[in-house]
Formats: structure tokens, C-alpha cells, sequence
């Protein structure tokens, strides 16, 4: 019978232990590699900005939309705010962190103004932004919006009505009955709702989000930390074993 | 592998920085001056009454190479008085935009103040220890600052933003007051 040297049946039990921790960690290694990576670029890769619309994942993330479910007619617009964003027709069209006071187009002018509690915009018939401007005089927050003939514009704030025009140069107190009819949320048409819900729908999930949780593990559920835990663990042992088998393969 | 250190070291360390990874903003507005405020200071309490500045042609293309991006809008507003002018501009740090007053005199900034900031991080390049290093400079021949803006940590964005913001207010002073390079 050969005879073994000295620490013999350790030494293999270790290589072979070392193989098998090796492929169990395989897939880990590399999802935490390639998601570290990614997310180590998160801005230059844009994937803060860039948002998950895979229906799937969106459900089970649990994201259902926040669309709203009124707006301000303007002419022949629909204007409306969700989450921090103003859509004009269902389309993005600008960023307001207040909902909107009013919304209102101007007679014989192809514009559109638009209030919220701090700012007041204007935008072309298309949905282009033509100027977003703070009213300077005019007490915030903004509580309502009026559109008058020949491009006046009025303002309700601080328990007083001004008036200003599309310029949004000047804006001057003026009487309360001066304002033709402050403008009133109305219920949004179908098609225009639905459209803002899919939109909605589509920026509540943004890749860095969901890196972060593949990393962690947490997209598998309460399990995926702790198989994450051990996937780390198993790195470690991965490490002791295959130092104990360099160095012992350097005597 | 005689002589190497098992590769999975290295992998290790490699998901240990990843997991430092960033989190989602959340939506907050702080507000530390008005508009009003920002152009009484500007201007000795008696701001002068706004005119507009139309972003067209050759401006849209020199704004969209300050900014790195279109500018979104036709036209803004701004104060002037004699050879001071005020602007009150935006621009998104990471992804929500800085309100930002800047007053120019003679083709130099005067003064820099962050009006509303809305992003989570990055709140400190509001503080006077970083705008300062903003007053005096001017643009050069390729609508760059003339000084270099030293950064903060965690606030990279906002703090590309504000000097942008910058060169934004030299360029569109140059335009209405002539001079610059």
C-alpha cells in the first residue's frame, strides 16, 4: 500500500471542497461583479434617468401608476400634473414640484399658460416651452390662474388677484373683479388619462433601483439578502481555501 | 495557480464597492431666497423692471455648448441697470433643477445665489465657501470660466451645474451688454 505524506487526506479534502465552494459561487460572483460594475457607473450609464418598462417587473415591484385624474382645459388642451411633472395632452412638457393652480390658453394667441404655487409657465400649442418665470411681486404661493382677451393673464395669491399678461414681465395688483374666471380642474378625458398612466407608470422604476436590488439580493424577496449573505460567506471560504492551497502548493 | 492569489480576492472586493451604491432621490424643495429678495439685494432695493432675452440662432447653439444640452425655452428674463445684469436660471444636478441668481457687472460675476434646491444631495454649493470663488471671474475665448472651480465631494453634479449656470449668465451679459471675449 503507497503511503500518504503528512496531511495528505487534508490537503485533497480541501482542493475538492475548494472546486465545489467554486461552483456554488460562480453565478453569485458573477451577478455581484457585473451588477457592482454597473453600478459603480450608475451616471455615466444614465441608469438613474433610465426607467424599467417591462409590465412584469413593474408588477412586482408593486408600481401602479399615480396618474392623475383631473386637469385644466386650456383651448383645445388638456393640462395636467403628476409626480412632480407637467403633461400637456398626456406629453411630459415640464417639471413643476407643486400641482398646478391653473392652466389656461390665451384668446387669439397659440399659447398656453401655467401656473403652479411658485412659477408661472408658458407653453407653445405643440407642448414646446416658450419661458418658465417667477413672478416677481407676486406674493406665493399661487392659487389660482385667469386668462383675459388680448393676452391678459391674472393671478390669485396672498388673498389678492394680479394682473400681469403673456409676457410674464410685469405683474400688478389689480381688482378682484378684473379676472374673466379663474380657471377649474375638470376631469380628464379617457385617452388623455390613460395616456399619463402609462407614461407615470414607466418613470416609477429606474434601473439604479432595481442594480441596487439584484446586488443586495432583495429583488428575490425577504430570502434573497440572507442567499446573498451566504453568497458572500461562500467567498470567503472560496478565499481561505485557495490560500491554504497556494500555500501549500508552494512547499 | 502556483504563484497566484485566487482570483475570487479580487471579486470579492470588486462587490463589496459596488454595494456602495447610490439611492433613489427623493422629491424635497428648499427654498433660501426669493426672487424678490435675490433682486433687491442685486440692485440697492429697487429692481428695475424685467426685459427679454430670445433664445435664438447662434445664442441656442453657444447656450446648448455651455449647458451640454438643448436649452429648453424661447426666451427669458432678466434685470439690468446700467452694467449690471441679474438672471434668475436653471439647471438640473442630477435630476432636479437648481434655481440659481446671478448678477454680472462688466462682464464679471458679482455674485452667485442658489434660490430653491431640490435635489437630496449636493444642498452645500449654496453655502458662501463655494460661491464665492465664483465672484471675478469672467469668460474666456471658449466660454469657459477664467478660474477653476474647485469641486465637493458628493456634490459633482450641483456643482457642474452651478458653473455652468456660470458661463451661462457671462455669455447671455455679454450678448445684451456687448463686451466678453
Amino acid at each position: 500500500m503507497k503511503r500518504r505524506p503528512p496531511g495528505y487526506r487534508l490537503r485533497r479534502a480541501v482542493l475538492l471542497w475548494h472546486r465545489r465552494l467554486g461552483l456554488a459561487a460562480a453565478p453569485f460572483v458573477a451577478l455581484l461583479v457585473v451588477s457592482g460594475i454597473l453600478l459603480n457607473h450608475t451616471e455615466a450609464l444614465g441608469l438613474d434617468r433610465r426607467f424599467a418598462a417591462h409590465p412584469w417587473l413593474l408588477s412586482w415591484y408593486g408600481v401602479e401608476s399615480d396618474a392623475p385624474e383631473s386637469g385644466f382645459r386650456a383651448g383645445d388642451s388638456w393640462v395636467a400634473w403628476a409626480g412632480g411633472r407637467i403633461y400637456l395632452d398626456g406629453a411630459p412638457a415640464g417639471e413643476s414640484a407643486a400641482p398646478l393652480a391653473g392652466a389656461a390658453a390665451a384668446a387669439g394667441l397659440p399659447a398656453i399658460a401655467v401656473a403652479a404655487a411658485d412659477a408661472v409657465w408658458l407653453f407653445a400649442a405643440d407642448g414646446s416651452l416658450i419661458e418658465k418665470a417667477a413672478p416677481v411681486g407676486v406674493p406665493l404661493p399661487i392659487e389660482a390662474l385667469a386668462a383675459g382677451p388680448g393676452g391678459a393673464l391674472f393671478l390669485r395669491a396672498g388673498g389678492g388677484v394680479w394682473a400681469g399678461d403673456f409676457d410674464l414681465v410685469e405683474w400688478r395688483r389689480a381688482a378682484a373683479a378684473a379676472a374673466p374666471g379663474w380657471a377649474r380642474a375638470a376631469a380628464l378625458p379617457p385617452a388623455i388619462a390613460a395616456r399619463i398612466a402609462e407614461s407615470r407608470r414607466g418613470e416609477g422604476l429606474p434601473w439604479e433601483r432595481v442594480l441596487l436590488d439584484l446586488h443586495s439580493g432583495r429583488l428575490f424577496g425577504a430570502l434573497g439578502p440572507l442567499v446573498m449573505d451566504a453568497a458572500a460567506v461562500l467567498l470567503v471560504l472560496l478565499a481561505a481555501s485557495g490560500i491554504y492551497n497556494w500555500t501549500r502548493a508552494r512547499r | 495557480m502556483r504563484g497566484r492569489l485566487p482570483g475570487a480576492l479580487a471579486a470579492i472586493a470588486l462587490a463589496v464597492s459596488g454595494a456602495a451604491g447610490a439611492t433613489v432621490d427623493e422629491g424635497i424643495e428648499d427654498v433660501y431666497m426669493t426672487p424678490e429678495a435675490f433682486l433687491a439685494a442685486a440692485f440697492g432695493g429697487a429692481a428695475p423692471k424685467a426685459e427679454k432675452f430670445w433664445v435664438t440662432g447662434d445664442h441656442r447653439a453657444a447656450i446648448a455648448g455651455i449647458l451640454g444640452h438643448r436649452f429648453g425655452g424661447l426666451r427669458l428674463n432678466y434685470w439690468r441697470a446700467e452694467r449690471r445684469t441679474a438672471w434668475i436660471l436653471e439647471e438640473i444636478g442630477k435630476v432636479k433643477p437648481i434655481t440659481t441668481g446671478l448678477v454680472v457687472h462688466d462682464g464679471a460675476i458679482e455674485s452667485v445665489r442658489v434660490l430653491v434646491y431640490r435635489e437630496s444631495r449636493g444642498w452645500e454649493v449654496r453655502h458662501d465657501f463655494f460661491t464665492a470663488q465664483f465672484i471675478g471671474a469672467r469668460l474666456d475665448g471658449r466660454l469657459r470660466l477664467d478660474r477653476r472651480i474647485d469641486g465637493i465631494s458628493g456634490a459633482t453634479l450641483s456643482v457642474r451645474a452651478l458653473t455652468n449656470l456660470g458661463r451661462l449668465a457671462l455669455y447671455l451679459h455679454n450678448a445684451v451688454a456687448g463686451g466678453g471675449p
